[in-house]
C-alpha cells in the first residue's frame, strides 16, 4: 500500500472515525488560533471605529402626469407613454451637466483642485443619490454624506434642479406640439397642390370624354351607326338591281336571239393546235413521265386550247356567230348592260364606303368605351383632393388652437408638482450599523482561527491512531505507547487550557465594550485619528 | 502466539542460565574472567528508577507487556535470521525527545522482568546519551570505547544490573568518528562473536533524522524498531526516514509513543506481526 492512497473513497463513518485525530490535530495550532483571532478582532474592531458617521437627507414629492401634448392630439396622434416622461426626467437630474451644477452649488468641489478630484465627487455625488418612484407617482429624492447639512442641501438643490427641468419640459413638449402641427401642416399643403397639379393635367388629357362632354361621342356614334345603317340599305338595294339586271341580261339573250341549232362546232384552227400539241405529248410521255415539266405545260395548254374550243362552240351554238351578234346591236340590250354597268360602279363604291363607314364607327366605339374609366378616375382624383383639403383645414384649426393653449397653461403652472416631505435629515445618523460590523467582525475573527488550525493541520499532519499510521504507511506497529503522565504535566495542561479561555473570554470583552460604549468609542477613535493626523 | 511460546520455551533452558550471561569470549581472546561473571563491582539498579514498566504505571505497564510480545515473536519467530548471532535490535526514531530511549529502557526492563530471555541493552547515542546519564555510568567506558580499541571486549565494557537478565553498556568516551565507528567492521565482528542465541540486543541509537550515526547503525542491525510521537512526529518526515531504512536489510516496525487513548483501537496496530 503507498502512503499517498489515503484519501479514496471516506464514508460518513469513516470521517467519523477521523474527526478525533483532525481535532486533535486542529487543537495543536491554537495558540495560532487565538493569535489570528486577536489580531484580526482588533484590527477589523479599529477599522470600524474609524468609519464616520453619516446621514441621509430626504425628500417626497408628487408628480401631476396631465401632459400638454395629450389635449392637443387628440384624434391626431397616438397617447405618449406617460411613466416614461418621470423617468426621463430623474434621469435628467442626474446627467452630468445637472451634478455638475449641483457640486458647485452646495460647496462640494471646494476642496477639490483637480479634474481627477472633480470627476471622482461626480461618481461619489451619483452612488449616493438615491431615486426612486412608486405606482402612485410618488417620488423620493434621498442623498447620503458624513456632513448632514451637505446632505440636506444636496437634496434641496436636487429637488429645485427636478422642478426646473420638469418646468421646462412642459414648455418644451407645447412647443414640440407647435412645431409638429406646422410641420405637418407643410407637408399637406404640399400634397393639397400635387392633388390640384394632377387633376388639372387629367381634365388637359382628357378633353372631350369628361363627364358633361362625352355626350357628343354617344351622339356621333350614334349618327355614324346611323350612317352605317343607311349604306347597308342602299348597298342591299345596289346589289338586289344588279343582281336583277344580270339575270335580265341573260334572259334577254334568249329572247332577242334565234336559237339556231349549230351542229358541230366549227373550230379547226384549235383543233389543228390540239392535235399538234397532243402528238407531241405522245412523243414526250415516251421519254418522260406525267410530271415532267414539258409534259405538264403541254397538258395544259391542251386544257386551254379544249376549254377555248368549247367557249367557241357555245358561242356558235348560242347565236352561231363568234364575235358580232345581232343582239348587240339591240338599243334595249345595250341600255341594260349600260345600266349593268353602272350598277356595279355604284356597287363597288358602296362597298368602299361601307368599310370605311365601319371603321369609323369601331374607332368611335373603342372611345366611347373608355370613357366610364375616364369618369372613375376622375371621380377619385377630386375625391383625393377634396380629404387633403379637408385634413389641411383641420391642421390649420388645431395649430390655432395649440397655439392658443400653450398661452393658457403657461399662466397655470403650479399645479404640476406636489412637495409631500420638504428637504430635511435627521438628528440621528443613518449609519453606519456599528453593532453589525462589530459582530462581524468578532465571527470572522474566529472563524479565521479556526480556519487557520485547520490549514496548518493539513499542511503538516500527525497521526494519533496506529490504524491510522499502518493505514498511511503501511508497516506494522508493533506498540501504543500511552502518555506518561508526570506530576507537573498535569497542572501545566490545566494552567495551559485556563490562559487559553482567559484570552478568548478577553476577545468577547472588548466585543461587549465595543457594543455598549458605542458612541464613546467612535469619539475617542475619532480624536485619536485626527491626533494621529489621518 | 504459539510462535512466541515455543520460542520461549526454547529460551528456557536450565535454571543454572537464569542469573547469568554465557557469553562465548572473542575468538583469539582469553576472557579477563570468569565466563558467566561480569566486570567486578560495576552494577546499577533499574529497580529503583520508578520505571513504569516495572509498575510505576500499570497501564503503561501493561501496554509494554502488549509491546513486547510481537517484538519477541518477530526477533525468534520464522523470520529470524539464520545462526545464532545475538539478535540486534535498534531502537530509533524520527526526531529527538519523541521517548525512544524512554521506551528502550522500559522494553528492556519488561522483557527482563519476565526472564523471557536474556537482555543486552546499549547507549548507543554518543550526543545525547541519556541512558548512561540516567544510569550514573557517564565516565565508565562504553560501546564507542570497545569500538575503537580492539583490545576491549565485552565483558570489560558490560555493566550488571539488579536485573538478572538485564546487562547495559554505557555510551562510553564522546568522539567525533562515532558514525565511522559504528559503520566500522569491528562493529558487526563484535556482535556476530556472540554465540548466545537467547540473548536480545537492543540498541538506543541516535534520531535517524537528525544525526548520520542513526543510518550507520541502521546497516548493521537486523531489526529496526521507530518510535514515533503521536502528534507530532509529522508524515512527510516519516516517510523521509522510511526511505532511508528501506533500504538497508533490517525489517522495520514502528511503535507509537505518547498516544492518547481512544476508542480502543489504540492498543495494537492491526497486524502486530
Amino acid at each position: 500500500m503507498n502512503p499517498s492512497g489515503k484519501y479514496d473513497q471516506m464514508d460518513l463513518a469513516e470521517i467519523l472515525q477521523y474527526l478525533p485525530s483532525v481535532l486533535r490535530g486542529c487543537w495543536r495550532f491554537r495558540w495560532h488560533a487565538v493569535a489570528a483571532s486577536w489580531i484580526l478582532c482588533l484590527t477589523g474592531w479599529a477599522m470600524t471605529l474609524s468609519i464616520p458617521d453619516f446621514f441621509q437627507a430626504s425628500t417626497r414629492l408628487y408628480v401631476d402626469t396631465q401632459n400638454t401634448l395629450r389635449p392637443l392630439l387628440k384624434g391626431l396622434a397616438v397617447n405618449p407613454d406617460l411613466t416614461g416622461d418621470i423617468n426621463l426626467m430623474m434621469r435628467a437630474i442626474l446627467s452630468r451637466p445637472s451634478l455638475e451644477k449641483i457640486a458647485r452649488a452646495t460647496d462640494l468641489d471646494l476642496e477639490i483642485r483637480d479634474q481627477e478630484g472633480f470627476e471622482g465627487l461626480i461618481e461619489r455625488l451619483l452612488i449616493n443619490i438615491e431615486i426612486s418612484k412608486d405606482r402612485n407617482n410618488i417620488l423620493r429624492i434621498a442623498y447620503t454624506h458624513s456632513d448632514s447639512q451637505k446632505a440636506l442641501a444636496v437634496v434641496t438643490a436636487l429637488l429645485n434642479e427636478f422642478i426646473e427641468g420638469a418646468l421646462g419640459a412642459n414648455r418644451n413638449d407645447a412647443e414640440s406640439a407647435q412645431n409638429f402641427l406646422e410641420k405637418k401642416l407643410r407637408e399637406y399643403e404640399e400634397r393639397l397642390n400635387q392633388a390640384e397639379q394632377h387633376l388639372a393635367d387629367f381634365k388637359k388629357e382628357n378633353v372631350g370624354m369628361m363627364p358633361g362632354q362625352g355626350g357628343d361621342y354617344f351622339a356621333r356614334l350614334q349618327l355614324e351607326m346611323e350612317r352605317l345603317g343607311e349604306i347597308e340599305f342602299r348597298l342591299k338595294s345596289a346589289r338586289e338591281r344588279r343582281d336583277e339586271l344580270e339575270r335580265q341580261l341573260e334572259g334577254e339573250e334568249p329572247v332577242f336571239g334565234l336559237a339556231s341549232a349549230v351542229t358541230g362546232a366549227e373550230t379547226p384552227t384549235i383543233d389543228r393546235q390540239i392535235s399538234q400539241y397532243e402528238k407531241q405529248l405522245t412523243e414526250l410521255r415516251l421519254r418522260f413521265t406525267e410530271t415532267h415539266p414539258d409534259i405538264v405545260q403541254i397538258n395544259s395548254i391542251i386544257e386551254d386550247l379544249k376549254a377555248r374550243k368549247a367557249e367557241r362552240a357555245d358561242e356558235q351554238v348560242v347565236g352561231g356567230r363568234t364575235t358580232y351578234s345581232p343582239l348587240d346591236l339591240n338599243p334595249v340590250y345595250q341600255q341594260m348592260k349600260i345600266q349593268y354597268s353602272q350598277v356595279e360602279v355604284e356597287l363597288a363604291d358602296l362597298n368602299a364606303q361601307y368599310s370605311d363607314q365601319q371603321m369609323r364607327v369601331k374607332n368611335l366605339k373603342r372611345k366611347v368605351d373608355t370613357i366610364p374609366d375616364i369618369e372613375a378616375k376622375f371621380k377619385q382624383l377630386t375625391r383625393d383632393h377634396e380629404v387633403t383639403r379637408i385634413q389641411y383645414s383641420q391642421l390649420l384649426v388645431r395649430l390655432e388652437s395649440a397655439k392658443l393653449s400653450e398661452d393658457a397653461e403657461e399662466s397655470k403652472n403650479d399645479i404640476k408638482f406636489r412637495v409631500l416631505d420638504p428637504p430635511s435629515v435627521p438628528i440621528a445618523p443613518a449609519g453606519p450599523n456599528r453593532v453589525l460590523l462589530a459582530t462581524g467582525v468578532l465571527l470572522f475573527g474566529l472563524l479565521a482561527g479556526v480556519g487557520l488550525t485547520v490549514v496548518l493541520n493539513l499542511i503538516r499532519p500527525v497521526f494519533f491512531s496506529a490504524t491510522q499510521v499502518e493505514q498511511v504507511f503501511g508497516i506494522s506497529v508493533l506498540g501504543v505507547i500511552g502518555i506518561a503522565h508526570t506530576p507537573g504535566a498535569h497542572m501545566r495542561t490545566r494552567l495551559n487550557t485556563l490562559l487559553l479561555t482567559v484570552c478568548l473570554a478577553g476577545l468577547l470583552g472588548i466585543y461587549s465594550l465595543l457594543l455598549v460604549f458605542n458612541k464613546a468609542a467612535v469619539d475617542m477613535a475619532g480624536s485619536l485619528m485626527r491626533v494621529a493626523g489621518l | 502466539m504459539s510462535i512466541v511460546e515455543k520460542a520461549v520455551s526454547r529460551m528456557d533452558s536450565g535454571p543454572e542460565k537464569k542469573h547469568s550471561l554465557g557469553i562465548q569470549p572473542a575468538i583469539g581472546q582469553e576472557a579477563r574472567q570468569e565466563p558467566g561473571v561480569e566486570k567486578a563491582g560495576l552494577t546499577r539498579s533499574i529497580t529503583s528508577l520508578g520505571l513504569v514498566a516495572l509498575g510505576a504505571d500499570p497501564a503503561l505497564a501493561k501496554q509494554f507487556r502488549f509491546l513486547k510480545r510481537p517484538i519477541l515473536a518477530r526477533i525468534f519467530g520464522p523470520q529470524r535470521s539464520p545462526g545464532a548471532a545475538g539478535k540486534l535490535i535498534m531502537i530509533t526514531s524520527d526526531l529527538p525527545t519523541v521517548g525512544k530511549s524512554f521506551v528502550a529502557l522500559n522494553l528492556a526492563a519488561s522483557i527482563a522482568q519476565e526472564q523471557i530471555t536474556k537482555v543486552l541493552l546499549i547507549d548507543a547515542d554518543p550526543v545525547r546519551r541519556s541512558l548512561t546519564q540516567q544510569l550514573d555510568l557517564d565516565e565508565q567506558p562504553g560501546i564507542l570505547d570497545l569500538l575503537a580499541d580492539p583490545g576491549l571486549t565485552l565483558a570489560d565494557v558490560m555493566v550488571a544490573t539488579d536485573l538478572p537478565a538485564l546487562h547495559f553498556i554505557p555510551a562510553g568516551t564522546a568522539r567525533d568518528n562515532a558514525t565511522e565507528l559504528f559503520a566500522s567492521k569491528r562493529m558487526t565482528e563484535v556482535f556476530a562473536r556472540i554465540a548466545d542465541s537467547d540473548l536480545v540486543i537492543l540498541l538506543d541509537s541516535p534520531p535517524q533524522l537528525a544525526a548520520s550515526e542513526g543510518r550507520a547503525l541502521a546497516e548493521k542491525v537486523d531489526h529496526t524498531m521507530v518510535v514515533i510521537e503521536a502528534g507530532r512526529s509529522s508524515q512527510g518526515e516519516i516517510e523521509n526516514m522510511l526511505r532511508i531504512l528501506e533500504q538497508t536489510e533490517s525489517t522495520i516496525g514502528l511503535i507509537l509513543n505518547k498516544a492518547p487513548i481512544l476508542d480502543g483501537s489504540n492498543y495494537q496496530g492491526y497486524y502486530p506481526y
